[in-house]
């Protein structure tokens, strides 16, 4: 079976090329489409590229190879990657089959200088490619397999680190007992024998218990993450098609040796690449979230700091949606690459005269490019504070750095402002910093510098109340510090979202929300209303006798 | 007194810990102050108990406090000196 040969591609304007001029542009990105084209097809046919045709110097793999990636029905999974993935042979197609090559040029139409140049240049590219890269091709395809939809099982050394860190951390459970006895001894009205005997030390237990199957639990895991994806996996007969479409649409549009098939070329490399280096942040991740399962799990019984537990473990989940995410975009790839009519309509054939099949090739950027988004979402989704949306780790880094930096100048600034001149001098620094001297800004300054928290908690309190999400800081903080986030004159303004990894802000308080909750609320930071137990405290209780 | 007590408590809870400690990483140093002051904290405040519940005589509140400050210490000595067995008993069968 000739996947590439289509009875319709012949490329007049490729020969041409190749044969008039031949430039090295025409050489480099014939290597680079051979390297990255059937790459990436292998991938789109999981584990289907077996029996290949052989005489385009593609032996791909074996189909009884790679077992540890194979679906439990790989007996069909052969007989679909052996079979025609092409539509159904006519007797046209045969025909060209016997008459054409793997570039879809017609045999024996060609003759002169001309077909010896294009015959000695096939034979060198297939040369090249048998010798060096049909083989790391095959290696490749097995890798992308097992390392983009799968989720490793810890194993090996993964696993030995986490004993080590579970014998580590074990010993927080006999911690927990003795600070349980102990806030018995001294609360022994708020911490009884009822607390410790249906609350904590089941926790305990459950802590000991999480220590010792989380490995059996991460391998499940994994071994769902694969089911569910290969379940979800396009059919094999349908991945064929489509790794034979994108195939042969990166061969015949390399002939075509278009400037857009270039970047068509180059964009399809870069994306991949990427797709591929998040699939393997993903396998880090997961591992990396093995290896700190036992902080994680401490941290569950530890008030104050469980969230963490919640943050991990929906972590974890994350790595394993990836996977089954990818399965399903995989499929949606595969139709769009295999018949790209049934996205595009009649738009298919519209830029036939630039480039073949350039949908082909267009669909398959796209959702590599989906498939590139898709981790960096759902790890927004695992840790909700973690914003990916413009530059993951750009904006990571920038947060991080810009926090530290904006934190200790803000500390520095406020220390200066308060040893040197106290409120008067904080209302000064307020007033010259332009911080919205015109309304109460100048006003917060003086509270905030005076070495109350009003400033801080007022703006803190109105945002957590609107629900606004903005970075502007509150009033009182800029009059009080001179902080390098000042706002323009005129008032505190909503930071715009052009700037590289910044947050894009919402509008601040209007002074009507500001009057409404900090007549309700005082000058304690929070959500409580006067009156009200503020959150971490205890209730006063009554003794026993009623009291 | 409260040298007496100190230095009685001292000599009881030092063979103790010394006896109890050891083979818990990085964990050991914590687990020792807090045995340590676990049994401190219970014998204080039993012996307190004890002394509180002596002077009340008839007052209702002051028998009240005594008793609790004593069933604290009991509940807290019998919690945290068990549990390094419970602890034992936990690791046995999650292992």
């Amino acid at each position: 079976m000739d996947l590439v040969n289509g009875p319709t591609k012949t490329n007049v304007t490729g020969r041409q090329a190749i044969t008039t001029s031949t430039p090295l542009m025409v050489i480099v990105a014939a290597l680079l489409v051979l390297l990255i084209g059937p790459a990436a097809s292998a991938a789109f046919a999981q584990g289907t590229p077996g029996e290949w045709d052989a005489r385009n110097g593609i032996p791909l793999s074996d189909p009884h190879q790679n077992d540890s990636t194979a679906s439990p029905d790989e007996s069909s999974l052969t007989e679909s990657a052996s079979a025609d993935p092409s539509p159904e042979p006519t007797d046209e197609m045969a025909a060209d089959d016997s008459s054409e090559d793997m570039y879809g040029e017609a045999e024996g139409d060609q003759g002169g200088l001309a077909g010896m140049v294009l015959d000695w240049f096939k034979a060198i590219m297939g040369f090249v490619y048998d010798s060096t890269v049909g083989d790391l091709i095959k290696k490749v395809a097995e890798a992308l397999q097992a390392g983009i939809l799968g989720l490793p099982a810890p194993s090996g050394e993964v696993a030995s680190m986490y004993e080590g860190m579970v014998g580590a951390m074990r010993p927080v459970i006999l911690v927990g007992i003795l600070v349980t006895a102990l806030l018995m001894m001294l609360r022994t009205s708020n911490y009884d024998i009822a607390y410790a005997g249906f609350s904590a030390l089941p926790r305990f237990i459950g802590l000991g218990i999480a220590f010792a199957f989380l490995p059996q639990f991460m391998e499940i895991l994994s071994e769902m993450a694969l089911d569910v994806s290969e379940a979800f996996l396009p059919s094999a007969d349908r991945a064929a098609i489509a790794g034979a479409e994108l195939f042969k649409s990166a061969v015949t549009n390399m002939l075509g040796a278009g400037f857009l098939n270039i970047i068509l070329a180059i964009a399809f490399t870069v994306v991949g690449f990427g797709v591929v280096l998040v699939a393997v942040l993903k396998n880090i991740l997961f591992q990396l979230r093995f290896i700190a399962g036992p902080f994680a799990l401490a941290s569950s019984v530890i008030p104050g700091v469980n969230h963490l537990a919640a943050s991990w473990f929906r972590g974890v989940l994350a790595c394993a949606a990836i996977p089954v995410l990818w399965s399903l975009e995989l499929g949606i790839a595969s139709v769009i690459v295999s018949s790209p009519e049934a996205i595009v309509g009649e738009m298919v054939d519209v830029l036939g005269a630039w480039s073949d099949g350039i949908f082909t090739s267009v669909g398959a950027i796209l959702v590599l490019y989906v498939m590139y988004k898709t981790p960096f979402k759902v790890l927004e989704w695992a840790f909700e504070s973690y914003d990916s949306s413009r530059g993951a780790w750009r904006g990571l880094v920038r947060g991080v750095a810009v926090g530290l930096a904006t934190s200790g100048i803000r500390s520095g600034v406020k220390a200066l402002a308060g040893a040197a001149s106290g409120g008067a001098g904080g209302a000064a620094v307020g007033a010259a910093s332009g911080a919205d001297a015109r309304n109460s800004a100048a006003k917060d300054a003086a509270i905030g510098a005076g070495g109350s928290r009003t400033g801080l908690g007022r703006g803190k309190t109105i945002r957590q109340i609107t629900g606004q999400r903005t970075s502007s800081p509150p009033a009182g903080e800029i009059g009080a510090t001179g902080s390098p986030r000042l706002s323009p004159p005129g008032g505190p303004q909503p930071e715009l979202g052009g700037g590289g990894g910044q947050q894009k802000a919402l509008p601040a308080a209007s002074p009507e929300i500001e009057r409404k909750y900090l007549k309700q609320e005082g000058t304690v930071p929070g959500m409580e209303k006067p009156g009200r137990r503020i959150f971490g405290t205890r209730k006063p209780q009554k003794d026993r006798e009623g009291k | 007194m409260i040298e007496v007590v100190h230095a009685t408590l001292s000599n009881a809870a030092m063979p103790m810990v010394a006896l109890q400690a050891g083979g818990y990483g990085p964990w050991g140093t914590v687990i020792d102050i807090l045995r340590g002051l676990l049994i401190a904290a219970g014998g204080l405040g039993f012996v307190l108990g004890m002394a509180v519940k002596g002077a009340a005589a008839g007052n209702a509140d002051r028998q009240e406090l005594g008793n609790r400050l004593m069933e604290g210490a009991i509940v807290g000595l019998f919690v945290g000196l068990l549990g390094e067995a419970i602890y034992n008993l936990i690791v046995g069968w999650t292992s």
